[in-house]
């Protein structure tokens, strides 16, 4: 039951974090070019960086601040789901 | 009365003859600055060297990706392996670098054929963000050069897309399986 509470949050969490991706992804690709687009795309931890450098003259902060949330509760939620798996023996090290 | 655009026009071609019976013009200077502005490609890695404060968040950043994949933790979640399902065009990019670092070439390039640029770049990153800026005077404008001339950063990055595609779209299964280890 909670496993399933978990995923469902999971996916919810990772759904949310990719359209606010895709948004800030674009807005790199409008003001800074197809080079540093793709780039972003390739790294995503640029078009991250970049969109908190950014936000203020982009007026995106209120983006910014929902999208590192959600990529802290992602990286919660992945540890608490391998925690998980852990603990009931389904993944062995 | 010359228009407006007439005026503008002679203008600049006063200011073009004032320029040139400069007699401290430098001509090499102004042939490198002339070669940069009529150049057909953008420059892209250039001009995020410029930007200090990006390098040192960008390293850090890819220290601390580096960190907890070689630590066998969660890293990055990409957004698009997680969501679409399929694996995005950097995925597998740290691990292949891990085992760049560990010497294991060839699996290395059998993991990802870009990790050994995406030292060379990790390396020039580095150089940029701690040299000083005497240093950086010369390396930033070279690097710039380069890219403006050959298009190399433009070229790179369409080589990464296209050798994505063809994994994604001719080793499918083998590319999602490596991924999923």
């Amino acid at each position: 039951m909670a496993f399933g509470i978990v995923g469902i949050l999971a996916i919810l969490v990772y759904l949310a974090f990719f359209v606010c991706f895709i948004v800030v992804l674009v807005k790199l690709f409008q003001n800074e070019g197809a080079g540093k687009g793709i780039l972003g795309l390739i790294c995503g931890i640029y078009t991250i960086i970049w969109g908190w450098m950014n936000a203020k003259r982009l007026n995106i902060s209120t983006l910014m601040l929902a999208l590192t949330a959600l990529l802290i509760l992602s990286i919660i939620l992945y540890f608490v789901a391998f925690a998980g798996m852990m603990a009931s023996g389904g993944l062995s090290r | 009365m010359p228009s407006r655009g007439t005026r503008r026009l002679r203008r600049t071609a006063q200011d073009l003859l004032a320029k040139n019976s400069r007699r401290d013009s430098n001509p090499a200077i102004e042939w490198r600055a002339l070669m940069l502005q009529d150049s057909l490609f953008v420059p892209v890695f250039s001009s995020i060297l410029r930007n200090r404060k990006l390098l040192l968040a960008l390293l850090v950043a890819t220290a601390i990706q580096l960190g907890l994949v070689s630590a066998h933790l969660p890293g990055w979640p990409c957004p698009f392996a997680r969501v679409l399902g399929f694996p995005c065009p950097g995925c597998g990019l740290t691990r292949a670098t891990l085992l760049l670092f560990r010497g294991e070439w060839r699996e290395s390039i059998a993991f990802h054929a870009f990790a050994p640029l995406f030292l060379v770049a990790l390396t020039i990153t580095l150089a940029a963000t701690v040299a000083p800026e005497r240093s950086r005077d010369w390396l930033i404008p070279t690097i710039e050069s380069i890219e403006r001339r050959t298009g190399i950063t433009n070229f790179l990055l369409l080589g990464l897309i296209l050798y994505w595609l063809a994994r994604l779209l001719i080793m499918r299964s083998a590319f999602a399986q490596m991924l999923q280890q």
